[in-house]
């Protein structure tokens, strides 16, 4: 009962601490807020499964966003959202670069997932490498590649194509 | 686009440092190395220029906020806290407003009242297509339809025969009582009284019947001849699928179809043949000279259309 009532804590400030980080995130990649519901209580049922599961470990954010990573990618690949052609051409051609920057987003969400969520978490959340190491499962030298070619990647979309 | 030095980077080596540049966590000589480079080389001043909007633009993005409600109850999301009446247009049915067990008895009822129907309707039905399939088969098959033509020719030009025929003997049993007797009531008399259904098909006049004759003899070659003989004075075409009679290993069999009538006229020439001797001395051996009967044919077969197997076995 009082290993019950102390997971039970453990999760109402795992939620505390943690939601808006990852619900921003399940919103921000599936570009949806009501798939974002789904995929934030999807994750948030694995961490109570998983605070059921060993009771004794200590949670700390890099392990939240693993597993929040491991539901978003699941839930980005059932709803993937792609642009039309008549889209993506409009993306690339007929905008100035000001109404490019505007429509960042449409950009953004042209990445692969994975970069998608690097960016997120290092660029607009500022979380520290080792975390992210721990939450993707990559090395911090990778990480950085990845994101100077994610960069590189905009940067083309955006400038590049006028 | 800089090539490099031993004291300064080349390209290649900022664009690895990118990250670190973005973050701020350059320090000391790498830093004085890339800001040198950066001076220098305008394609990367662009690219860091470029770099530093990406990430203004996405530092700045605005950031949702967990729903209240979803705090509340994280493991339910919002969409479950909405009535079900929001979704449907008319609200719930009247059968589904109707109680559950209500609801399973009637499916249970209506589900057996379906089985059982299908279960006693299937064989109606099956029988239903075969008999129209075999009437389907009987116009359409051009022998039959011969065979037909020729029966009427036949009946046509031999009434007085017909006539004089239908008094001759029609069993190999008591002579008078055949005569006395109707020719289908006397064949009839033959048959198996139990099978109800053959008279049926008798009745029905559903020509569904084999006639089958055994004759034993000596020579079997000498027979055909008769048999052969027999078939032009019933006038059955030459032509006719089976008259020649096949050669098989201990005897000699024809295997024709002709009209009922004409197979009936056969039956009686061929008991004209081998009449039943009374002496009891030699009753056996001639009761096993010649033996016929008749079945009904189990594969589907035109209307009026009779199969007669005439088998002349080696003695």
């Amino acid at each position: 009962m009082a290993l019950a009532q102390k997971n039970t804590k453990r999760f109402e400030n795992i939620l505390e601490l943690y939601g808006d980080l990852i619900y921003d995130i399940c919103v921000n990649i599936l570009w949806s807020s009501s798939l974002g519901q789904v995929a934030f209580k999807t994750t948030m049922k694995e961490i109570k499964h998983e605070l059921k599961a060993n009771p004794y470990f200590d949670y700390k954010r890099a392990f939240v966003l693993k597993i929040a990573y491991e539901k978003l990618g699941f839930a980005y690949q059932k709803n993937i959202k792609k642009l039309t052609p008549a889209e993506q051409i409009m993306l690339d051609t007929y905008l100035s670069l000001n109404d490019k920057i505007n429509q960042f987003d449409s950009y953004f969400h042209r990445l692969p997932f994975a970069d998608m969520f690097l960016l997120l978490i290092r660029d607009k959340h500022g979380l520290p490498y080792p975390e992210i190491t721990a939450a993707m499962n990559t090395p911090e030298d990778s990480l950085k590649t990845q994101r100077q070619m994610a960069y590189r990647t905009l940067e083309e979309w955006i400038w590049e194509t006028q | 686009m800089d090539l490099g030095n031993t004291m300064s980077i080349n390209c290649f080596e900022w664009n690895n440092q990118l990250s670190n540049l973005l973050d701020g966590t350059l320090k000391g000589e790498n830093k004085i190395k890339n800001d040198e480079h950066l001076k220098k080389c305008a394609t990367c001043q662009k690219h860091y220029d470029h770099a530093l909007v990406i990430f203004s633009t996405l530092s700045q993005q605005k950031r949702e906020i967990l729903p209240a409600q979803l705090r509340k109850e994280p493991l339910t999301h919002l969409l479950h806290s909405i009535p079900q009446e929001f979704f449907s247009h008319k609200g719930k049915t009247y059968w589904q407003k109707t109680p559950w067990y209500i609801r399973a008895g009637t499916k249970g009822i209506l589900f057996f009242v379906v089985a059982f129907f299908l279960i006693t309707l299937t064989p109606k039905l099956k029988s239903l297509y075969e008999r129209e399939k075999n009437q389907n088969r009987g116009v359409l098959d051009p022998f039959s339809l011969k065979l037909e033509e020729e029966s009427q020719e036949n009946t046509q030009k031999n009434d007085n025969e017909a006539s004089q025929q239908q008094s001759l003997p029609l069993t190999r049993g008591n002579l008078t009582t055949a005569v006395q007797k109707e020719p289908d009531e006397a064949f009839l008399g033959e048959l198996d009284e139990n099978d109800s259904e053959t008279n049926n098909i008798q009745k029905e006049n559903i020509a569904q019947e084999i006639w089958r004759f055994h004759i034993k003899t000596d020579s079997p070659h000498e027979m055909r001849l008769k048999i052969l003989k027999l078939f032009t004075e019933l006038k059955i075409s030459s032509q006719t699928h089976g008259t020649g009679g096949i050669e098989a290993p201990g005897g000699i069999q024809f295997d024709l179809q002709v009209t009922q009538e004409l197979a009936e006229k056969i039956k009686n020439h061929l008991t004209m043949f081998f009449p039943k001797n009374t002496d009891t001395a030699s009753d056996t051996n001639i009761q096993n000279t010649f033996t016929w009967y008749k079945n009904k044919v189990k594969r589907a077969q035109a209307n009026g259309i009779a199969r007669v197997v005439i088998w002349l076995s080696q003695v």
